[in-house]
């Protein structure tokens, strides 16, 4: 660690002596602070402070990149001040090397998906530190391409992020060592094939995993595009698809005919949870943004799990969507249980300063214990004068839990003013009669009065540089699924101000 | 001295030379040669898709609603320019998760001019963008010379009045 600090800094200052003509220092930073807490801890004055720093540094095909984080609360132990990330990065035309810390998926990510949410803070209320939300891998990556070839090959240590970064020794997060191998070959203009090797060595194990994939994508006739993926254990029989095997088989097809496009996909994981679960293949559930579906999505085990997901969309004249989704997904480790959704969405433009969209999905997650779970919204954009606008979204979903013999209901509201192009101003309420939120995790009865959230948002654009976010009241937690990656929300009450720069 | 005093010490100092140099540091990023793949899985580097005056990438995503609504305005944007050296760029940020759904998706909004997949994210963090959608406008120094984050309806009107003023400067 010492060392490579060391390299860091003179890393930086080696390359500020040279022609700045040449060379760019550009970044972003972000920094939060929470007045408030938790809902039902005890100390509700809580103050917390977050800063993290990207910092980017390139001259000619050479670029140097580090980031600092800290958390600051009254509580020592769960500060810290960290070089989070470092990288040393060379580009050109053919060659891409990387050392340090850095982002690679291969294929689908059935082997390997490492991820950052960019601007994201993520909170685990064990640990109660805070600290950005990614799976990074820290080591060395070569990457080569040509009109025929891509090869990249990786070795290093993917980050285990539930754990934060005071955790000591900081190896504790980073558990296992992978060197891997992909290429790809460009058989035609329509056809690729690729393949990949991964050997995964699980600190405090004496044997290696070994991993591989098959892949192909295919431009077929009449707008057709083929993809699939084969990801195995080197000692599990090919293609034999059994419970014992352990393995993953991801295919896709997708068309389009003028403004209708379909996407058809499949899904088969068994037994293939990698490591500490860096591999993250297509979970073939629809990727939600509304607040009462995003919560309740159905988190994949790659443990077992099969399904299909079938998308289709159509553009009017006019720009009026509809988009269609049906998916379903069974799991079968000890008890079978099985998942299914039907979704549909419309937009309707009424004209130019008028937009309305609605959407409805009906689903049962028996995993979840969610029956008959109905959600429906509808959401309104007015424009005035094309210098200020309103959005009003109304959400509203209800569903069974077994054992319980009263439906459980939760409700959005949002009044969302945005002055162009500076200022939004926005409140939201939610409720809920869900008996897993309404109880008081502190007392012994099970309460089951209706619990409400009221928070305040206000986003201010000062100027090309900086953006300035305030939140005051309460903001109800749960899972959120952001860019495919789902991870828990906290609950918080209180008053957060967020101040981002790009520069 | 302890390793962790050590390590302390060293990102104070860090810290402190780097900000004092951000106090003189006032342009943003230029776009380097990205290279990424495209709906193909083959690897296409910016300077072969950039405009000869002016480039507007749009950071975008099949799940991101604002998205939805902007695209079409762009496509008619890029109608209008594309004869004044203006090129639009789409770059999708959707991961594994979505990408079987992004070329149909693209194709039913209209959009015809090149799609790029940021999968892991690198560019979207290495240019700052931090919001889905995001759109530059580069000139052809490979500058970027206006960001514009999210997308309320009408805004459409500030993006296109500063290709505008970035055509007529």
């Amino acid at each position: 660690m010492r060392k490579s600090l060391l390299v860091t800094c003179l890393g930086f200052l080696l390359f500020m002596i040279q022609d700045q003509a040449m060379a760019q220092l550009y970044g972003t930073n972000t920094f939060e602070f929470q007045y408030g807490n938790l809902p039902y801890e005890e100390n509700r004055d809580l103050t917390t402070s977050y800063d993290q720093l990207d910092l980017y540094f390139d001259q000619g095909n050479l670029s140097l990149y580090g980031r600092t984080e800290y958390f600051l609360t009254p509580f020592r132990e769960r500060n810290y001040f960290s070089l989070t990330q470092k990288r040393l990065q060379y580009e050109d035309e053919q060659f891409n090397i990387r050392i340090g810390n850095f982002y690679e998926t291969i294929g689908r990510g059935l082997l390997l998906r490492s991820y950052e949410i960019p601007g994201s803070v993520f909170e685990d209320s064990f640990y109660r530190t805070r600290y950005a939300f990614n799976r990074d891998i820290e080591g060395l990556s070569f990457g080569f391409s040509n009109d025929f070839v891509e090869a990249t090959v990786i070795r290093g240590r993917p980050l285990f992020n539930p754990l934060p970064p005071n955790i000591e020794p900081d190896s504790l997060r980073r558990p296992e060592l992978i060197e891997a191998v992909e290429s790809h070959f460009f058989l035609s203009d329509d056809i690729s094939i690729g393949g990949a090797f991964m050997r995964l060595h699980e600190d405090g194990q004496t044997d290696y995993s070994e991993y591989g994939s098959l892949m192909l994508n295919s431009e077929l006739p009449l707008n057709l595009q083929l993809t699939s993926e084969y990801a195995f254990a080197t000692d599990t029989d090919l293609f034999a698809f059994n419970q014992k095997g352990s393995y993953g088989f991801y295919a896709g097809l997708n068309y389009f005919y003028d403004t209708f496009g379909a996407s058809l996909e499949y899904k088969n994981y068994n037994r293939f949870t990698l490591g500490s679960g860096f591999n993250n293949p297509p979970s073939l559930i629809k990727e939600h943004t509304y607040p009462v579906l995003n919560r309740s999505t159905h988190v994949l085990s790659t443990a077992d799990e099969s399904g299909i997901q079938l998308e289709v969309f159509y553009t009017f004249a006019g720009g009026h969507t509809i988009t269609a989704n049906y998916t379903t997904a069974k799991n079968e480790v000890v008890n079978r249980f099985d998942y299914k959704e039907y979704f549909i969405e419309g937009n309707y433009n009424v004209n130019d300063l008028l937009t309305l969209k609605s959407f409805l999905d009906y689903a049962n997650d028996e995993l979840k214990g969610e029956q008959d779970r109905v959600s429906a919204g509808f959401i309104l954009d007015k424009i005035f004068d094309y210098t200020w606008s309103l959005t009003l979204d109304l959400q509203f979903q209800r569903f069974d839990r077994p054992f319980n013999p009263n439906t459980s209901e939760n409700y959005y509201a949002s009044l969302a003013v945005n002055y162009i192009p500076d200022l939004t101003v926005s409140a939201v309420f939610e409720a809920s009669t869900d008996p897993n939120l309404t109880d008081d995790p502190r007392t012994l009865p099970t309460e089951t009065a209706i619990r409400t959230w009221m928070g305040g948002n206000v986003r201010y654009k000062i100027n090309s540089v900086h953006t300035l976010d305030i939140f005051a009241g309460k903001r109800r937690g749960g899972p959120a699924c952001t860019s495919g990656i789902c991870y828990e929300i906290l609950d918080f009450e209180g008053v957060e101000v967020r101040f981002s720069t790009r520069f | 001295m302890g390793n962790r005093s050590f390590q302390s010490l060293s990102m104070k100092l860090l810290t402190s030379i780097l900000f004092i140099l951000l106090l003189w540091v006032d342009s943003g990023p230029s776009v380097y040669d990205i290279k990424l793949k495209d709906l193909n899985n083959r690897t296409v580097s910016y300077s072969e898709v950039k405009g000869e005056q002016l480039t507007v990438i749009d950071f975008w995503a099949t799940w991101c609603k604002p998205c939805v609504k902007s695209i079409p305005k762009l496509v008619e944007m890029h109608d209008e320019f594309e004869s004044r050296g203006v090129q639009f760029l789409a770059i999708s940020l959707d991961g594994p998760r979505n990408l079987n759904k992004v070329k149909p998706f693209a194709k039913s909004l209209g959009i015809d001019y090149p799609i790029l997949l940021d999968t892991d994210n690198n560019v979207m963090s290495r240019l700052g963008v931090r919001a889905v959608p995001t759109l530059l406008v580069v000139n052809n120094n490979d500058e970027i010379v206006y960001f514009h984050e999210g997308y309320s309806p009408g805004e459409e009107q500030l993006i296109r009045r500063e290709i505008l003023k970035q055509l007529n400067s």
